[in-house]
């Protein structure tokens, strides 16, 4: 409810998840959020990183990626 | 079941047998909730509120230890693969998606049949953050009562009396009232401190067996062996009658061995010489239960103390179950939980094991998708060798999860860690002799 209430309040286009790895509390969860954002036909994103490695390259593909799905296609 | 208990031959492997009978009979029981009319209530191992749930008549399913046997039979790796197509992450605690992908397989239980819709889910919350979130999915699915029951971290290593009594609290205002709607029976404080004088029966003597691992040697596995001991008074049956009988025959069956000068008994039969004596921290691999094993008593090596057989009750360390308190008793019991006592306090406890068990060494089985239970478990290994002198080793595996067993890495540690310990002693005993 409270995500579902962001996005309206917000008028976001989109929403990403973004999780570190093995962050049990953040990913169990995920599938639920993404569950209620596909319900509502609201564009969406999940990624993982490790936090401690930085290496922020794949996030900034796919990022880039879901930027350009929101642009052409929403 | 007692006459059957008398017609199985009473040495060594008839508790065994009894054990194997009595956790099927409760799969059975849950598996006939249209016919026997009985409510069922899923919770977890660690904190579990037995003698309570069964004063209700109700029965207890425990998604864990539902994953464990679906591990047994090989049947997790493809139930964790379903849950991840579903959207979970490889990453997260695979009992929650052996459990996910169980009940998307049309949720069937071991002894083939299918698992009824719980009626009301019971989280009791023992250091184990993820029980929240699996709770959480599993409301989604069944959309039942679900009552929680919060039990404070033993951050500072002890239970205080605020923490007790913000337990009990709870126990009178939340989780009484809803097993009372739920099952439709009102609170019968005398059922429940009669189950709870049969736990305390019960649990003096798994106590006893499980210390006489300080014999020389060992007359059991405190480890692997011990998962089978725990079996009844984990799951459904601690505060029954069967449980008392249960650890009465196994008791019976363990002073035997120790007259026969036995060690314990293996999927292989009965162990060589007792060469390396172990202390194991860390939940054991579940999908290689037996191929692990093997590793050690083809070695001659012997689990004599363990942590993990203490995620169900501390009794060892003087904890029981105390019908004269019924409700306090039951919240020191969820506080006391070895995943709910802080670092300092496990490595302690590790310490005392190594010493009171005349142990050579300290390992290590950490879980790939445990948090709760891998967090720190490097810290804790040198602090026992620090403290205790004997070496300690780290192995890597997974709860239900076939994907991150290794067979080949993990025998190769373990070989080249019962060598070290060889060595050392070797040394010692060089020492000594020059010494003199």
């Amino acid at each position: 409810m409270y995500l579902l209430g962001t996005v309206k309040e917000r008028k976001a286009e989109g929403v990403i998840f973004a999780a570190p790895s093995f962050c049990d509390p953040a990913l169990l969860e995920r599938p639920m959020l993404t569950d209620r954002m596909r319900e509502h036909d609201i564009p969406h994103i999940s990624f993982k990183y490790a936090e401690n490695s930085g290496q922020m390259q794949p996030v900034r593909e796919q990022a880039g990626t879901f930027a350009d799905s929101i642009k052409l296609w929403s | 079941m007692s006459a059957k208990i008398e017609a199985l031959d009473v040495q060594k492997d008839s508790s065994m047998l009894m054990q194997k009978e009595m956790i099927n009979s409760n799969y059975d029981a849950l598996t006939d909730t249209a016919n026997n009319g009985k409510k069922v209530c899923s919770t977890f191992v660690p904190g579990n509120l037995n003698e309570l749930i069964q004063s209700f008549g109700m029965l207890n399913n425990l998604p864990e230890t539902n994953a464990i046997q679906n591990a047994m039979r090989q049947e997790s790796g493809g139930m964790i693969q379903t849950a991840e197509r579903m959207g979970h992450s490889e990453d997260v605690c695979t009992y929650v998606k052996a459990d996910i992908g169980m009940m998307s397989k049309g949720n069937i239980a071991p002894n083939g049949k299918p698992m009824p819709n719980p009626d009301l889910l019971l989280l009791s919350y023992t250091g184990c953050f993820t029980f929240m979130k699996w709770f959480e999915l599993l409301r989604q699915e069944y959309k039942c009562e679900t009552v929680m029951l919060q039990v404070p971290y033993q951050g500072d290593g002890e239970i205080t009396q605020n923490m007790r009594d913000f337990v009990v609290k709870q126990l009178k205002e939340e989780v009484i009232p809803a097993l009372e709607r739920v099952s439709g029976n009102k609170f019968d404080i005398d059922k429940l401190r009669e189950n709870m004088r049969r736990s305390a029966k019960a649990e003096d003597d798994l106590v006893w067996v499980l210390e006489s691992a300080k014999n020389k040697p060992s007359p059991i596995d405190a480890y692997f062996g011990a998962i089978y001991y725990l079996g009844p008074i984990f799951t459904a049956f601690r505060g029954t009658q069967q449980a008392v009988d249960y650890y009465k025959v196994l008791r019976q069956e363990i002073e035997q061995r120790i007259k026969n000068g036995q060690g314990p008994i293996t999927p292989g039969g009965s162990m060589g010489k007792e060469k390396y004596r172990i202390v194991m921290e860390g939940p054991p691999n579940w999908t290689n239960f037996r191929e692990f094993w093997k590793m050690f008593y083809d070695e001659g090596a012997v689990v004599v103390a363990s942590t993990y057989t203490k995620v169900g009750g501390v009794y060892d360390q003087g904890f029981r179950h105390d019908a004269d308190n019924p409700l306090e008793s039951l919240a020191d019991y969820c506080l006391g939980c070895y995943t709910n006592r802080n670092l300092p306090k496990r490595v302690d406890m590790l310490e005392n094991y190594v010493k009171e068990y005349e142990a050579d060494g300290l390992l290590i089985n950490s879980i790939k998708s445990c948090n709760s239970f891998s967090a720190g478990q490097l810290m804790m290994m040198q602090e026992i060798e620090k403290r205790t002198g004997v070496p300690g080793a780290f192995v890597e595996t997974d709860l239900v999860d076939p994907r991150y067993f290794s067979a080949a890495n993990v025998k190769n540690r373990l070989e080249s860690y019962f060598q070290m310990i060889e060595q050392r002693r070797q040394g010692q005993s060089n020492m000594i002799a020059s010494a003199r």
